[in-house]
């Protein structure tokens, strides 16, 4: 699991957990701005859920954790990310 | 012909006069826009609460009840590290590339140093409150969904916009119920998507048909055929960035506007050099460096961007012209003199009249 405690200190964040979204299979469409904030990247991710669910603020901001990365930017640092769930798609459903 | 093809839906529920879209970090661009009857979007991804409260109520002042909007750049995807750990994995030879560089060309060590301190969910939600709180026409997600914040956005009369490069990320705003949908398409300046905006922007539509929502086509657009051309395509408008880089209001040092004259649609080109992300830009003597024979393969974000951080400082400090860059969309190609920013709306325009005249062999009404 990431260190959510560093990651997160101070941003309103819950974090929970969701037994049946552990282990499914999922692309998702990431991407953030690059620091000095001019500019941003965009990039994909492919793996499976771990389950847990991250909720910041209020109207709610949702996050998924994503682990067993098969695809990510090349050298890509980190076990886990967590990708917004507005840009999940899961493929072990028809709909994209 | 009795209806003007370039008043679109954008016109009807925006109250703009024209459907064009600028996009822009200098307030004064946004300003002169709207006032020109378009749509000026400030980008305010490095403002922090306070600044952007005064750019929105600088803009307010200039423009009255005319549309204007507030781009922030939300973040999708969060995999913050700890920075002294991530320090230690940056290879020894990109580190002896950059000192070779610094060394060989006179490159001073900068004195200030900016570190961002990745509170970037909380940094979004207070620029988000302050848009909210300013009662600002638009705002636009230029990379994350702005489902979530949808509605509230609507009960302080704010419309919501997204930025996308991939019709999957469309369908899912479009379901949301975003208010315009911005197919942003591979030519473009900045982040750009890896989809043309010429096949990108008819799926879109196709998509938001019947929906309520509009799309308005982004990515290489510089003259009125093009606009004509989005229109035609079932786009209620375009939304453009590079173009303003070169007017009057923008605050783009002069060199960088002679260079944007300059620059021909195949000189910008795609560089990982700056962040270690692929962004499109106007050629410089830093971004080539990285391209010359036994330069180091770039590395990954955020490593580029610790590694690189001092020399583009300090290169930005001594004002090392050549070694300078912007981000540019192949766009560039329309740009061939510095104007104002109401000019660029008015002769978009006129050209896209043309367009539309010379398909229909009659003048517009
Ligand atoms: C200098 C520059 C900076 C940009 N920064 C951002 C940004 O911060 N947020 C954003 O949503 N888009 C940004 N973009 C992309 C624009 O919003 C727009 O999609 C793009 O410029 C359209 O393509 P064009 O440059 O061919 O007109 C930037 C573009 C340029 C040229």
């Amino acid at each position: 699991m990431s260190n959510d405690a560093q990651q997160f200190a101070d941003q309103d964040v819950r974090i929970t957990f969701d037994e049946t979204l552990v282990g499914r299979p999922v692309e998702a469409d990431g991407g953030a701005p690059i620091a000095g904030g001019q500019a941003g990247y965009r990039t994909t991710f492919k793996g499976r859920l771990t389950g847990r669910r991250l909720a910041q603020g209020d109207p709610a901001w949702l996050w998924l954790e994503l682990g067993d990365l098969v695809e990510a930017p090349q050298d890509f640092e980190h076990a886990h990310v967590w990708v917004d769930e507005a840009y999940v798609y899961f493929l072990d459903e028809k709909r994209s | 012909m009795t209806t003007d093809p370039l008043h679109t839906q954008l016109c009807d529920e925006y109250g703009c006069e024209v459907p064009i879209v600028a996009f822009a970090h200098t307030k004064d661009v946004i300003a002169a826009v709207t006032n020109a009857g378009g749509i000026g979007v400030f980008g305010a991804g490095s403002r922090t609460p306070s600044e952007l409260r005064s750019d929105i109520q600088w803009i307010r002042e200039r423009v009255g009840d005319k549309p204007f909007g507030v781009d922030l750049l939300m973040p999708a995807s969060l995999a913050e590290g700890n920075r002294e750990d991530l320090e230690a994995q940056i290879p020894q030879p990109q580190r002896d590339f950059v000192a070779k560089l610094m060394a060989d060309n006179q490159i001073p060590a900068p004195k200030e140093i900016v570190h961002g301190d990745g509170q970037m969910l909380k940094h979004a939600r207070e620029s988000l409150e302050v848009i909210f709180d300013e009662k600002v026409p638009i705002f636009a997600s230029g990379l994350g969904s702005p489902a979530f914040v949808k509605d509230e956005a609507h009960a302080h009369g704010t419309k919501v916009w997204g930025l996308v490069g991939l019709p999957r990320q469309a369908r899912r705003q479009i379901e949301a119920g975003v208010d315009v949908v911005i197919a942003q398409g591979y030519d473009s300046g900045g982040h750009s998507g890896t989809v043309g905006t010429f096949t990108l922007v008819p799926e879109v539509v196709a998509m938001a048909e019947g929906t309520g929502t509009l799309v308005v086509a982004a990515g290489g657009v510089s003259n009125g055929r093009q606009l004509a051309a989005a229109i035609t395509m079932g786009a209620a408008g375009v939304w453009t960035g590079t173009i303003w880089l070169a007017t009057h209001e923008s605050a783009t040092e002069m060199f960088i506007k002679q260079r944007l004259i300059e620059a021909r649609a195949e000189d910008v080109y795609q560089s990982r050099a700056m962040s270690g992300k692929p962004i499109r830009q106007l050629p410089s003597k830093y971004g080539d460096a990285w391209k010359q024979p036994g330069a180091p393969e770039t590395l990954q974000m955020p490593l580029q961007g610790m590694l690189v951080a001092d020399i583009l400082a300090g290169i930005k400090e001594a004002r090392m012209e050549d070694w300078m860059t912007s981000p540019a969309g192949q766009s560039v190609v329309g740009i061939h003199e510095i104007k104002p920013a109401a000019e660029v709306v008015y002769q978009m325009v006129e050209e896209a009249q043309d367009a539309f005249d010379r398909i229909v062999g009659a003048p517009v009404a």
